[in-house]
């Protein structure tokens, strides 16, 4: 078990879609319009009168086994000892492999820097002792963040009692955003 | 459904490599198919050794250009990283380069013959 790794556990049947996450990212990281680190998957499911919808956040889901960090050429991606997966922006080329290899598309091409960008878990705010702007903003408290290999941490709680999955686990990449079902 | 990341230029790239590495190959075997010790199709190893360097190494320039960043390109040549088919292929790129260039000095510049014709 490493020191310490930091995932977020998302409840989706809490989700409104009020894209407050979306926003607050877009205000804490500077993201311009037309981007974003975050969204909202929508599913419609049914036909009326028996209809769902439901919404599911994603982001960079700051992988164990990322293939985006192991695709980069430069090095510029790479992933910290508690799991972060960052850019360095000075070393980046601007090659796009990272967007491609990722099966989660959470990485997109900056055409005004000329350099790759993602979700970065707020970095910044994490080290700070902070939570990630998205999970502070959430209205319904459907985002939990923390650190995943804490035994009496709310993560391992959530994780225990609840069923939970992962988005294509199958790649192999070890995906650390789980959803409550 | 995710954008399209590598267009056009590396769509272009694509075909030029494989020309030269084409080209490439059959001057290469032009050459080393022997008949009473020298190449026994000698015009078109010496023409395919002129001609290969040529496509690879504007498509590397293509490439070189779709970058986000182009001037950093170097970078790619500071680091090897054998897990990313893209570091490897970099490198693959500006080895293969080299290769047909020097393998064009090699069979060719050396030749008073051609030398004139190029002059």
């Amino acid at each position: 078990m490493p020191d310490k790794r930091y995932a977020l556990v998302i409840d989706s049947r809490k989700c409104l879609d009020c894209k407050a996450c979306v926003v607050a990212c877009r205000a804490e990281n500077q993201v311009p319009l037309g981007y974003s680190r975050n969204w909202i998957n929508e599913e419609h499911r049914g036909t009326w009168p028996k209809l769902l919808a439901a919404f599911e956040p994603e982001q960079c889901h700051h992988c164990t086994n990322p293939s985006c960090v192991r695709v980069c050429p430069t090095g510029a991606s790479f992933q910290r000892d508690d799991g972060i997966v960052l850019i360095n922006e000075a070393d980046c080329i601007g090659c796009r492999y990272c967007v491609v290899a990722c099966p989660y598309n959470a990485r997109f091409f900056r055409e005004d820097k000329g350099v790759v960008e993602k979700c970065t878990f707020c970095v910044q705010r994490v080290d700070r002792g902070e939570m990630p702007a998205c999970v502070e903003t959430c209205p319904s408290k459907a985002r939990v963040f923390g650190d995943i290999t804490d035994p009496d941490g709310k993560l391992q709680q959530l994780l225990a009692t609840r069923e939970y999955r992962l988005k294509k686990p199958e790649t192999g990449n070890g995906p650390q955003i789980y959803y409550l079902i | 459904m995710a954008k399209i990341e590598w267009g056009i230029l590396i769509v272009n790239y694509l075909f030029l490599g494989g020309l030269s590495a084409g080209i490439f190959f059959v001057s290469a075997l032009a050459t080393y198919l022997q008949q009473r010790d020298e190449a026994a199709y000698a015009r078109i190893a010496r023409y395919g050794a002129m001609m290969a360097p040529w496509p690879v190494a504007i498509g590397s320039l293509l490439l070189i250009f779709d970058l986000g960043s182009w001037y950093r390109f170097y970078k790619l040549f500071v680091h090897f990283r054998w897990q990313s088919p893209m570091s490897i292929g970099s490198w693959l790129l500006v080895f293969f380069t080299l290769v047909a260039l020097v393998n064009f000095w090699a069979c060719c510049l050396r030749s008073a013959a051609v030398r004139s014709l190029l002059t």
